[in-house]
C-alpha cells in the first residue's frame, strides 16, 4: 500500500507518496478549490496538540460532539458502485454507511435523523441505505424535504418515523434504463425483479398497500416523460407513504420522544407499529407544518412514560 | 448499475467518459485515507478508508471534501 510519510523530526516536513491511480476514478462531493476549513501552515517542530490545531482545526480529534442526535444528509444522486460524473451532486453510499455504523456503535448518540433531498439514483446503494437505517437500533426520523425521488422513497419511509414538508414532493413510477422501449422480455423481467424489491421494501416499511403503491406507480397522463405519479405533502401522507406533513420542529419532537421511550423501555420495537397503524385503520391526519401532530404514534403505554405526552391515542393502539 | 431517478439518464451520465480523477492511499496519524492532491501541499480527503476507531467516521475533520494541509 502507498502512503505518505510526514516526517517532522529533522525540522523539515517531507513527503513520500506513491500514486495509485485509479481506473475508473472516484469522484468528489465539492469543487476541488474551496477549503473546507482553514488551515494554517504548519509549524516545524510544533507539539502535537499544536500540530492537531493546525492540521485538522481542533486540539484533539474531534468527537461527535454534545449531541445525542446525529444528522444524516441524503442530497443529489445516490451514488452506488459506478462515479458519476461531477455535474451530479452525489452522494455515495461508501460514505454513509460506515458513518450510520459508527452511529449505531456510538454510545453518546441516541437517534438518527435523515434529511432528504435527492432524486434518486443507484438501486442497490438505495435499496442499502435504507435497509442499514430500517436495521438501526437506535431511533430513526427521516424528513423529506424539497423532493425525495425515486429510491429516494424507500429511503424516506426506512425510519421509525417519516416527515415530508408541505411543500416537498416524491416521484414514483418504474424503473426502467433509459425511458424508452424495453428491447427483450429477459430485460423486462431483470426491470421488474428490480422494482419488485423497491415496491416490497416500500409496502413493508410504510402504510401504504402494494396495490395502491403499484396504482400511484403505474399511472399515466400525470408525469411528462414517464409513467408515475408526483405526490406533493399531503398526498404522500393521504397515500399512507409517508407518516406527517411537518419539518424540523415536528421531526426533532418525534425523534426526542423515540429517545425517551427507547431509555425507558430499551428497545424500540414496540415504539411504532407500522402494518399495525394500517390495520387499526387509524390514519394520521394531516397537520400543518410546525403544529403539534393532533394524533400521536405512540402507544399509552408508552406514552406513560413521558410526563409531557397528554393525548395518548393513535398508531399501535388497539382499537 | 440500474438507475432509479428522476434525471434523464443522458444528463446523469454526460461526461462519464472524461472524468477520471486520481486519488492517492495516505496515511495520516495513523487513518488510512483515499485522497485528492489539489495542490503542492493541500489534499482533499475523498474518503476515510480506515480509521483508528470506528467513532473516527462520525469526525468532521475526516469528512470526506476535507481539506488537509501537509506543510
Amino acid at each position: 500500500m502507498s502512503q505518505y510519510e510526514i516526517e517532522i523530526d529533522n525540522g523539515t516536513p517531507q513527503l513520500q507518496m506513491n500514486k495509485v491511480p485509479h481506473a475508473n476514478g472516484f469522484t468528489s462531493d465539492q469543487p476541488p478549490q474551496v477549503p473546507a476549513m482553514p488551515q494554517e501552515p504548519m509549524a516545524d517542530k510544533a507539539p502535537p496538540t499544536v500540530q492537531n490545531i493546525q492540521q485538522l482545526g481542533t486540539a484533539s480529534i474531534p468527537s461527535p460532539g454534545e449531541s445525542n442526535i446525529y444528522c444524516l444528509n441524503i442530497i443529489g444522486q445516490v451514488e452506488g458502485h459506478i462515479i458519476l460524473p461531477p455535474q451530479n451532486k452525489t452522494t455515495k453510499y461508501e460514505h454513509i454507511i460506515p458513518q450510520l455504523v459508527a452511529a449505531e456503535q456510538n454510545s453518546k448518540i441516541e437517534g438518527v435523523l435523515v434529511i432528504l433531498n435527492t432524486v434518486g439514483g443507484d438501486v442497490e446503494a438505495g435499496l442499502a441505505i435504507a435497509e442499514m437505517i430500517s436495521s438501526l437500533s437506535k431511533p430513526t426520523v427521516t424528513l423529506v424535504l424539497g423532493g425525495g425521488h425515486s429510491i429516494g422513497v424507500p429511503i424516506a419511509v426506512a425510519s421509525n418515523i417519516s416527515i415530508i414538508a408541505e411543500t416537498a414532493t416524491m416521484t414514483i413510477h418504474p424503473i426502467r434504463l433509459t425511458g424508452l422501449v424495453i428491447g427483450v422480455p429477459q430485460t423486462f423481467e431483470y426491470l421488474d425483479k428490480m422494482q419488485e424489491r423497491v415496491v416490497r421494501f416500500v409496502v413493508s416499511h410504510s402504510n401504504i398497500t402494494d396495490v395502491a403503491f403499484k396504482e400511484l406507480m403505474f399511472k399515466t397522463g400525470e408525469l411528462t416523460r414517464d409513467i408515475g405519479t408526483t405526490v406533493i405533502g399531503t398526498d404522500a401522507v393521504r397515500a399512507g407513504l409517508i407518516d406527517e406533513i411537518g419539518g424540523i420542529q415536528t421531526a426533532l419532537q418525534h425523534l426526542n420522544r423515540l429517545i425517551e421511550v427507547k431509555r425507558a423501555t430499551g428497545t424500540t420495537d414496540s415504539i411504532v407499529n407500522k402494518k399495525g397503524f394500517v390495520e387499526n385503520g387509524n390514519i394520521q391526519q394531516n397537520s400543518p407544518e410546525g403544529q403539534q401532530p393532533s394524533t400521536t404514534l405512540y402507544t399509552e403505554q408508552e406514552q406513560s412514560s413521558i410526563p409531557s405526552q397528554s393525548n395518548a391515542s393513535g398508531r399501535g393502539n388497539q382499537i | 448499475m440500474t438507475m432509479y431517478t428522476i434525471m434523464p439518464l443522458e444528463v446523469v451520465t454526460q461526461g462519464m467518459d472524461s472524468h477520471k480523477p486520481v486519488f492517492e492511499e495516505m496515511n495520516w496519524q495513523g487513518r488510512m485515507l483515499l485522497v485528492e492532491r489539489i495542490s503542492m501541499h493541500e489534499v482533499k480527503i475523498e474518503r476515510l478508508l480506515q480509521g483508528v476507531t470506528v467513532n473516527d467516521y462520525l469526525a468532521a475533520a475526516l469528512q470526506p471534501g476535507n481539506i488537509i494541509r501537509l506543510s
